[in-house]
């Protein structure tokens, strides 16, 4: 598998859409990839892993998180490799599950996984079935990506794995690299086989143990005693069975057993012969005998029967004698069947006397009903009269009081009035108080603006001369010449009067005036206003007494607002109380009005009517009454017609009369019969009597004169015991011929199974021998090492000395690995674990204390003698490509050198290795290079660089 | 026109993890006497003056004892980069140097001029072309079609005008096809970086650097002078040096090597342990490389080496093991065994005598039915 182009868009630190184009680095050598941390490096050897196999390179990231934190939600997440294999190319685009914008709406929803596999024949593998382009990928690389990740892609920080591992993980991995799980087959098929036979063999044991068992014998025979030694032996579990002496000593049983049948068997026949002949005399006598005893009894029958028929005839004739009496009674019976039919008047008599009694119970009913009604509505009249008394008057209350209630309300409406006028009223002479304070301020301040003015007035007045001489000084300094004075017109100023300090110019003056005028002008203003302002007060004052003279008994004044309230509340209060007695009253008076018209009415007629019913039904009464007397008379005369009571009464004395009938004729009947039965048993009787004679003279002929002499009791005991004895034989027969065809069966089957069982034995040693070989079950003191380690351990030594090769080269000649042969821990599966020697000191240790750097190269030459093995194989491996993902970083300048010209020399044989690195020598000596920046922006981009 | 021709000092190198900085300092205080002595026109450093693009602060204050002894006697110094150099480190400086006759290299930028001596014959053209990629040269030209280190090296040379009627030296750093490695050369990772002679044949003399093994390649003026030290145990037993080149007239040209012995030897020591601690008739503090012939390791055996020979640098064993890993190549299709071998042998080994004939037939019964 050699990378040819690859495309990665969002994936990792690619924000965008990235590409390599691998074919420009050739198809062998070496090349770097190089770049800033974080840049995407691994992520390159990333995306190769998962375009091929759906995971990344390392196992630290998972699949969720490859989508690009920085892409655009817009860009599909997905890598596009195309790559050669074994010459022919084959392109594949897969993307993970993530969540992207949805193209048609709002919100989020999830790309799932996909992956489209084309062939170089053009024929596509494509989404919905992911399994099957996953299994396509591994058959064309030949490796899955577990087996990938071992020997041609080595993550970072994951190289020392398979040098660590236990020998029990490496099995595992030697097993999916070399394919012996068909080893691990065969010896699961002989551990089955194994448990197999020995289970057949265990079985025949016990099977052999029934016909053992059954093997039985007279105890009075010789080899009693043996046999129940040898029975003694079956009950100890350890010993085996001793089948063959069993046999052997049955076969004699059974020929001693035959020997007995025959002796019995004639003894048997001899005492059988005897008895026959006893019997048969036996017999005959007692059929001599019997004939005998039936004659006699015939004979007492026929005696008997004759008498009978004697007394029988008399009977008959008897009987004869009654039959007159039968017809007499036939012809009552006639009689009285006519009588009945006059019952049945009866009866509808007294149906109708029932009839009428119910009526007349119905109509009491109704007539005591009709009175009860009368007498209520008379008492609800009475009531109802009582209450119309009483309300008569309801109409002229209610007129009073509505008058009160106006009368009320006209005051309450007064008196608020009134609270308002005192309202208004206090509000004006607010009003007015502060108006007039305004006046008084507005005065004062005008008073002072004048004082001001004079006073100003007279300073002006008096400083004019101040001014006047003032000026006139200033006019002379400034032309230099004499001024008049003004006043007197003297050019001579002896005195000039002086300008006083407090002089007031004539504009202050003016403006001063201006003041006071002002002041003035506000002062009447005020004035004016406030004489308005109290000259309302007033008004209202004298709306508030005109309307509180309405009320003379509370002398209001227009500051007793509160008590006006409180009136008005009162006066609420009344009007309430008066507007429900009003209401009732109104009830009242529509009550009445009802009354009047419709209540009184209705019940006297209701009255009316109920007494009318309550006579009618009286007269209804006297009729039925009447009715019911004429129907018992009828009733009276009809009995007296009959002899009996009733129908039934009539009817039991007929049937009386016909049982007897009955009885009579009965009696006659079978008084003849039993005489004719009697005359036919007799001449039967006689005929057999006759029979029995004859018969008897025949059977004292046949008697055996032989044995005349012996007494027939002596003959019977004889005869027993020739039988008991017959049967005992019988019994010795049986038993022995029983025990003589178990034991031949059991001797059969002991014979037959004992053979299976020495095959199953012989099969059962060697298959064991050959399974415990091949599971690694051999004893102690023999390594524990199964066949399918056994071969791999063969493959494994195999891929050692191949790293070897390269790990002396790396290492300086100092490191050399070897198969750990001990085995640190007997219990454990061992085999598979690895040992380094060190030259420099002739010491073997474990793989574990190498350092970081010396355990990368001892890796590094381990993942190249594995994948050198895996190829070698029967090619269904072909690696054209290794990615080697970091670890230069441990290793000195002098191991560096050795470590890339390893690479180097195994570049140069059609393979393309790629080294993750940022080591900085290695960037000065590999001439092709990925370098990969960190975008500022956010994401990633690759620049192939080559110095060739 | 005398001039000596060195190159690949390599100083700060270390080699095996040892520092190779005393006897660089040592050998370079050789060559000032050898120069003192021999009294030549210039002195040629063909590249890879340091180890390392950085060089460690002692490398560089190595080297500019060097140049300063150098220049003290009175010789032009030419001096270029070489892959191991950085070009424009090494250029540092280069326009003022140039004023106390050190000329350096600048970065290569498509023109070369040519620095020129003269001696009693004529003007001798030295022209100084530092380690070029082709990337470099495919910046500058763009329009010459340049695919390897051929064509990149043939374009520069075409561009340099080199007039052939003049006496013509180039300083060049690369790898020319038919040139024998030594074993210590950093070779470039992942393409073809050699050169053919004949791109360079109009030069009098072509001073190259790059291989430690001193040699000339397709004809006696196109040489290396090798590195003056040994740098791999490759070239043990070689002898390093540095050359004489005389150039009279156009095509007269001569050279003579002169050896340098340096501090400490590099040497391969072969032999059982027990002999090897037992040596007494060499130099203890040369660099070793010891091969043992015991059959088995010794125990301990690097410190009480070391306790001997405390400059030794590499330890490995010769013995049946050894050559049977050795032996073992890499694309030898091991034939893949039979499950009925797999299954006889283990049975061998486990049990000590072979399957009897009933279970071999049931192990080929069962094998058939499991691997079909």
């Amino acid at each position: 598998m050699r990378p040819v182009y690859i495309e990665i868009s969002a994936f990792g630190p690619y924000a965008g859409k990235v590409c390599v184009e691998f074919d420009r680095m050739g198809e062998e050598g070496l090349f770097l990839v190089a770049g800033d941390t974080g840049a995407g490096k691994t992520t390159v050897f990333d995306a190769i892993s998962f375009a091929l196999f759906g995971l990344p390179s390392g196992n630290d990231r998972q699949p969720k998180m490859l989508r690009s934190m920085y892409a655009e939600p817009s860009v599909p997440t997905y890598v596009y490799l195309e790559f050669v294999c074994r010459g022919k190319l084959y392109k594949v685009k897969r993307n993970p599950a993530y969540d992207r914008p949805k193209l048609r709406g709002e919100g989020v929803t999830t790309e799932s996984a996909a992956v489209e596999l084309i062939l170089p024949d053009g024929s596509i593998i494509a989404n919905s079935n992911m399994d099957e382009a996953n299994k396509k990928i591994t058959e064309i690389i030949g490796v899955d990506r577990e087996q990938f990740s071992k020997i041609a892609m080595i993550a970072q920080g994951e190289f020392r794995d398979f040098l660590l591992k236990d020998s029990k993980d490496k099995i595992e991995i030697m097993r999916k690299l070399f394919r012996t799980e068909n080893y691990e087959i065969f010896q699961n098929k002989l551990k089955d086989l194994r448990s197999e036979t020995a289970r057949n063999c265990e079985d025949l044991k016990k099977t052999i143990l029934i016909p053992l068992k059954n093997i039985g014998c007279d105890e009075k025979n010789e080899y009693y005693a043996e046999l129940l030694n040898l029975k003694n032996i079956l009950d100890d579990k350890d010993k085996t069975p001793p089948a063959e002496k069993f046999a052997d000593l049955a076969e004699k049983i059974i020929s001693e057993d035959a020997k007995k049948l025959e002796e019995l068997s004639k003894s048997e026949t001899d005492a059988k012969n005897k008895m026959d002949k006893a019997e048969k005399e036996l017999e005959a006598r007692k059929n001599l005998a019997d004939a005998e005893t039936k004659l006699n009894e015939a004979e007492k029958q026929l005696t008997d029967l004759n008498k009978k028929q004697a007394e029988l005839k008399e009977k008959k004739e008897a009987a004869e004698k009654q039959k007159p009496k039968e017809t007499e009674l036939t012809g009552t019976i006639a009689t009285e069947r006519e009588k009945l039919k006059n019952y049945d008047e009866l009866d509808d008599v007294d149906e109708n006397i029932k009839k009428t009694d119910k009526k007349i119970k119905e109509c009491e009913d109704n007539k005591k009903k009709a009175e009860k009604s009368v007498e209520d509505a008379n008492e609800q009249l009475k009531a109802v009269k009582e209450e119309f008394d009483r309300i008569k008057n309801a109409g002229e209350e209610a007129a009073k009081l509505k008058n009160k209630v106006i009368e009320i309300k006209n005051s309450i409406e007064d008196l608020s009035n009134l609270k308002k006028y005192a309202k208004s009223t206090q509000d004006a002479e607010k009003i007015a108080n502060v108006e007039t304070d305004n006046y008084l301020c507005a005065k004062t301040d005008a008073d002072k603006a004048r004082e001001k003015y004079n006073i100003a007035y007279r300073n002006f007045l008096d400083a004019q001369a101040g001014i006047l001489a003032t000026q006139l000084l200033k006019a002379e300094a400034e032309t230099g010449e004499k001024q008049r004075c003004p006043v007197c017109g003297s050019l001579e100023h002896p005195h000039p009067a002086e300008l006083s300090q407090s002089a007031v110019t004539g504009e202050e003056l003016d403006e001063l005036e201006e003041k006071k005028k002002s002041a003035e002008k506000n002062e009447s203003e005020k004035s004016k206003y406030s004489g308005e302002k109290k000259a309302e007060f007033t008004k209202e004052k004298e709306k508030f007494e005109e309307l509180a003279s309405k009320f003379p008994d509370f002398a209001f004044t227009y500051n007793d607002s509160n008590l006006i309230s409180e009136e008005i509340e009162n006066k609420n209060s009344e009007k309430s109380e008066l507007e429900k007695q009003l209401k009732t009253c109104e009830n009242n008076k529509k009550r009445a009005k009802e009354i009047d018209e419709e209540e009184r009415q209705k019940l006297e007629e209701k009255i009316k009517t109920e007494t009318d019913n309550k006579n009618e039904f009286e007269n209804h009464l006297s009729g039925l009454k009447s009715h019911l007397g004429g129907l018992i008379n009828q009733k009276t005369r009809v009995l007296s017609k009959l002899d009996y009571d009733s129908k039934e009464k009539a009817k039991e004395h007929i049937n009386a009369l016909e049982s007897e009938l009955k009885k009579l004729s009965d009696a006659i009947e079978d008084a003849v019969k039993a005489y004719e039965t009697n005359k036919n048993a007799v001449s039967e009787a006689s005929g057999r009597v006759e029979e029995l004679r004859k018969s008897k003279t025949e059977l004292a002929g046949k008697c055996d004169e032989t044995l005349a002499k012996t007494a027939t009791n002596i003959l019977e005991s004889e005869k027993q015991a020739t039988e008991e004895l017959l049967s005992e034989i019988d019994e010795k027969k049986d038993k022995i011929k029983n025990r003589n065809t178990l034991n031949i069966n059991a001797v059969n089957e002991i014979r037959d199974i004992s053979v299976q069982l020495a095959k199953d034995e012989e099969e059962y040693v060697y298959i064991k021998e050959l399974c415990d070989t091949v599971n690694g079950n051999i004893g102690s003191g023999k390594d524990k090492i199964k066949l399918e380690t056994y071969v791999q351990m063969i493959y494994f030594e195999r891929v050692l000395e191949r790293a070897n090769q390269r790990f002396i080269e790396m290492s300086g000649g100092q490191y050399e690995f070897v198969r750990r042969e001990v085995l640190t821990d007997a219990r454990k599966q061992g085999g598979l674990d690895i040992n380094i020697i060190d030259h420099y000191n002739g010491t073997e240790r474990d793989v574990k204390t190498l350092s970081g750097g010396e355990s990368f190269l001892a890796s590094l030459s381990l993942a190249l003698g594995l994948s050198d093995e895996v190829q070698s194989e029967a090619g269904g491996v072909c690696i054209e490509s290794m990615f080697i993902d970091e670890g230069f970083g441990t290793l000195d300048e002098t191991s560096l050198g050795k470590a890339v010209e390893v690479l180097d020399s195994l570049a140069s044989n059609n393979t393309l290795i790629g080294i993750i690195s940022h080591v900085a020598e290695l960037k000065n000596r590999i001439e092709r290079r990925l370098i990969i920046k960190k975008e500022k922006s956010g994401g990633s981009s690759i620049e192939l660089e080559s110095d060739l | 026109m005398r001039f000596i021709h060195m190159s690949d000092l390599h100083i700060g190198k270390i080699v095996n993890r040892l520092s190779m900085e005393e006897d660089q300092e040592y050998i370079l205080g050789k060559i000032i006497e050898k120069t003192e002595q021999l009294k030549p026109d210039a002195v040629v450093i063909a590249g890879d003056v340091y180890d390392k693009a950085s060089p460690s602060s002692k490398a560089v204050s190595m080297f500019d004892d060097f140049l300063f002894a150098l220049s003290k006697l009175g010789t032009k110094i030419f001096i270029i980069s070489g892959n191991h150099d950085s070009a424009e480190r090494t250029a540092y400086a280069s326009r003022l140097l140039s004023r106390s006759n050190v000329f350096v290299s600048p970065v290569y930028n498509g023109k070369i001029e040519p620095i020129t001596l003269s001696d009693e014959y004529g003007e001798v053209n030295f022209y100084l072309l530092p380690f070029i990629k082709p990337a470099i040269v495919r910046n500058l030209f763009k329009n010459e079609d340049i695919a390897d280190y051929n064509d990149t090296v043939k374009t520069a040379v075409a561009h340099m005008n080199v007039d052939t009627s003049k006496r013509n030296v180039l300083v060049m750093h690369q790898f020319l096809t038919d040139a024998k490695l030594s074993g210590s050369e950093e070779r470039s990772i992942g393409g073809s970086e050699n050169i053919d002679a004949s791109i360079v044949e109009m030069f009098d003399y072509v001073a190259l650097g790059h291989i430690h093994r001193a040699q000339s390649v397709s004809s006696k003026n196109i040489r290396y002078s090798g590195a003056p030290l040994k740098y791999s145990f490759d070239e043990v037993g070689t002898q390093k040096s540095i050359c004489l080149v005389e150039l009279k007239n156009k095509s007269e040209f001569s050279y003579e090597k002169i050896e340098l012995e340096p501090l400490r030897d590099m040497r391969v020591i072969r032999g059982s342990f027990e002999e090897i601690i037992n040596k007494t008739d060499d130099k203890k503090d040369d660099y070793i490389k010891i091969i043992l012939t015991d059959e088995s390791d010794i125990p301990d055996a690097a410190k009480k080496i070391r306790a001997v020979y405390p400059n030794f640098m590499l330890l490995s064993y010769d013995n049946k093991r050894t050559r049977k890993i050795s032996s073992v190549k890499k694309d030898e299709r091991i034939t893949k065994m039979e499950p009925i071998e797999v299954i006889d042998n283990i049975f061998e080994e486990q049990n000590g005598k072979k399957q009897s004939e009933k279970q071999r037939k049931l192990s080929q019964e069962l094998i058939k039915e499991i691997w079909g």
